[in-house]
């Protein structure tokens, strides 16, 4: 089948010693900052982002990807050992990996961490791949006003389904927007607020932005509270071994986890953090002993673990076939591909087979080589842990900077790094949620561009949006998607979901 | 009677949304917006900063009729904040005057002061190894056009 031949083409691409060879760098490096806590998924790309500068389009995608689901693997290896998340959505891992790692069964939660994970990355590049030509086929169909309400209706559910208050997630979306259209006009050939600064011309730098808001802002918060202390778990006594028993227990959660995660990373907003707590509680009803979960029963571990894997892999979904950014990682890279002059859409499947595929297929490889290399480096990532967060931070910041310099040698962007900082601290200082402030920044040009070109189709008609179909379905989605969110009883069940994971 | 400001963070909320509405549309006034059919450059700008404007105005008064909790308070680390911005501007300012040598240093050495629990001797070391690790990696081992000597 057509699905087999372009696998087949992905694994040619990715399999080359370069491509490997940033899978690898970028798993590991994922992993190392995903196990130290105060760095998230988001924020480690952004750190990350200077350095595929250099690299070719693939190869930094496949640089990236392998970061962010080696944050999610650390992430999950300081949940279960020092019952710290590196990430919100191992905080349903901790509940009962905790548990185990201190009944000495650490090795047994970490190795159906991985398993699962692996089980689950497999199921969903299998998905992907059957999935993504019949969606950009449709999508091919799509012009400007598509796009348009497309990327409205993409915008909207991404903050439907994240938590905070709706009007201030919107209106962060509206400053991104407006932020995105910093530099020169491409219809009129005018400057836009840009102040007579030439480096604005292009724009703002996504790079500044990106490690502005989420690198140095998550600095600033973590340097609010006072360094806690943290009991680490005794590696010397180390066997990552599963019992007949636990092998037995965990067919069912991870069935059920990759399932649930496979559905849910698709929708807008979520990735693995959803899938990971609707697992959990998904366990913990379908379980015979429910009053156990919490006192280390490994199907607490086994099924968030594959959902927040699965989860995370099908929200490349929207990505990768209609440009559509499902949640601020994904931003961050399309945000890369921008970068490397490829306009993620539906297109880049025909124009860029070998990109698409290739990624798809180092996904896969990737979440082999989480399995097979990490899982015996383990000691030496727990050893990272002891490192105090005080030296921490300033080699952080080092990084920062020394990368967004290197962008265009220019200090500009180091000044352009601190206004995006103060303005990351700001928003949390407000109860303001950065992803969408990221979604909008990315989004808003392409976003102008459609609603500029529909009007030039339509000559000057706004009902354009509404009298073509397929646009029109979209439009009336995103607003059912508002009023669902906005009526009473929808809006507790939101915040009921939220709740936990604030806990 | 006048109204209490019940939700202070929400409040400030809104006035930081009408700030910066506001000054996405005084930096755009000038820019033509167009008829239907030629959008012009200053359109989309002019109606998302007033959708801002419009949205902090609604945050703002909904604090003000917040249910009566504890008043919630914005606490800032002052000083953690100001060092760490700081350093970021210290090495902006000095790297391209005096390379990674003066301004790495001068860098990490701020960004020590915003960390309360520093130590002297143990910051002053690790800023001498990961200066030179610095130079090592950045613009030894990965060749970038970076400054180093003043």
């Amino acid at each position: 089948m057509d699905m087999l031949a372009n696998l087949e083409l992905g694994f040619s691409v990715a399999f080359t010693l370069q491509n490997l060879t940033y899978c690898f760098v970028g798993a590991l490096l994922g992993t190392f900052i995903g196990v130290l806590p105060g760095l998230g998924p988001a924020a480690t790309i952004a750190i990350l982002l200077p350095l595929t500068y250099a690299l070719t389009p693939i190869g930094a995608l496949i640089m990236l990807a392998g970061v962010y689901y080696g944050s999610m693997y650390g992430g999950s290896t300081t949940a279960i050992l020092v019952n710290l998340p590196g990430e919100s959505a191992s905080v349903v891992t901790a509940l009962d990996g905790y548990q185990m790692a201190r009944q000495d069964r650490a090795g047994a939660a970490l190795a159906i961490a991985a398993l699962g994970s692996f089980f689950a990355g497999c199921v969903a590049t299998l998905l992907i791949a059957a999935v993504a030509i019949p969606i950009s086929e449709v999508a091919l169909t799509f012009q400007a006003p598509e796009y348009f309400s497309l990327m409205v209706l993409g915008l909207i559910a991404a903050v439907v389904m994240s938590h905070g208050s709706l009007p201030k997630a919107i209106a962060m979306i509206l400053i991104g927007l407006v932020f995105g259209l910093v530099g020169i006009d491409n219809y009129s050939g005018l400057a836009r607020m840009t102040f007579g600064h030439t480096q604005l011309a292009d724009g703002i730098g996504f790079v500044p932005v990106a490690m502005g808001l989420f690198g140095i802002a998550e600095i600033l918060r973590n340097l609010e509270t006072p360094a806690s202390d943290r009991k680490l778990i005794r590696t010397s006594a180390f066997k990552l071994w599963l019992s007949r028993e636990d092998i037995r227990r965990s067919v069912g959660p991870v069935l059920r986890g990759t399932a649930l995660g496979s559905v849910l990373g698709v929708l807008p907003g979520s990735g693995g953090t959803l899938s990971a707590f609707a697992s959990y509680a998904l366990e913990k009803r379908v379980s015979k002993e429910p009053e156990k979960f919490g006192t280390g029963m490994i199907e607490g571990v086994a099924g968030p673990e594959t959902a927040n894997n699965a989860g995370a892999q099908t929200s490349f979904i929207p990505m990768l076939t209609l440009g559509i950014p499902a949640n601020a990682v994904m931003a961050l890279l399309i945000g890369s591909m921008m970068i490397h002059g490829i306009t993620p859409g539906p297109l880049v499947v025909q124009s860029n087979p070998d990109l698409f595929w290739g990624l798809i297929a180092s996904m896969w490889i990737g979440n082999a080589m989480l399995v097979v290399i990490n899982l015996p480096l383990i000691g030496l990532w727990v050893q990272m842990l002891r490192v105090p967060y005080r030296l921490m931070f300033p080699t952080v910041l080092l990084i920062c900077s020394i990368g967004v310099y290197t962008l265009n040698t220019s200090a500009f962007d180091v000044y352009l790094l601190i206004i995006f900082s103060i303005l990351g601290y700001v928003f949390y200082k407000l109860d303001f949620e950065p992803a969408p402030f990221l979604l909008g920044f990315v989004l808003g040009p392409l976003l102008e561009e459609n609603f500029r070109r529909s009007m030039l189709i339509a000559r000057g008609d706004y009902t354009v949006f509404f009298s073509r179909p397929l646009s029109l379905t979209l439009l009336v989605i995103a607003t059912a998607l508002i009023l669902m969110a906005v009526m009473p009883k929808l809006r507790r069940k939101r915040q009921e979901i939220f709740v936990e994971e604030e806990n | 009677m006048i109204p209490q400001i019940r939700d202070a963070r929400n409040f400030a909320a809104g006035a930081v949304l009408v700030l910066i509405g506001g000054f996405f549309l005084w930096a755009t006034w000038e820019l033509p917006l167009g008829r239907g059919v030629r959008l012009g450059p200053g359109f989309m700008p002019f109606f998302l900063s007033f959708a801002i404007i419009g949205f902090g105005i609604v945050t703002a008064v909904q604090s003000l009729s917040a249910p009566s909790e504890p008043p919630v308070r914005i606490r800032v680390n002052v000083r953690a904040v100001l060092f760490v911005l700081l350093s970021l501007l210290v090495f902006g300012f000095l790297l391209e005057r005096f390379g990674l040598v003066v301004a790495v240093p001068a860098m990490l050495a701020v960004a020590f002061l915003a960390d309360r629990e520093a130590r002297p001797l143990e910051a002053g070391l690790f800023i001498v190894a990961l200066t030179f690790a610095a130079i090592a990696l950045f613009s030894w081992a990965l060749g970038l056009n970076i400054k180093v000597l003043p």
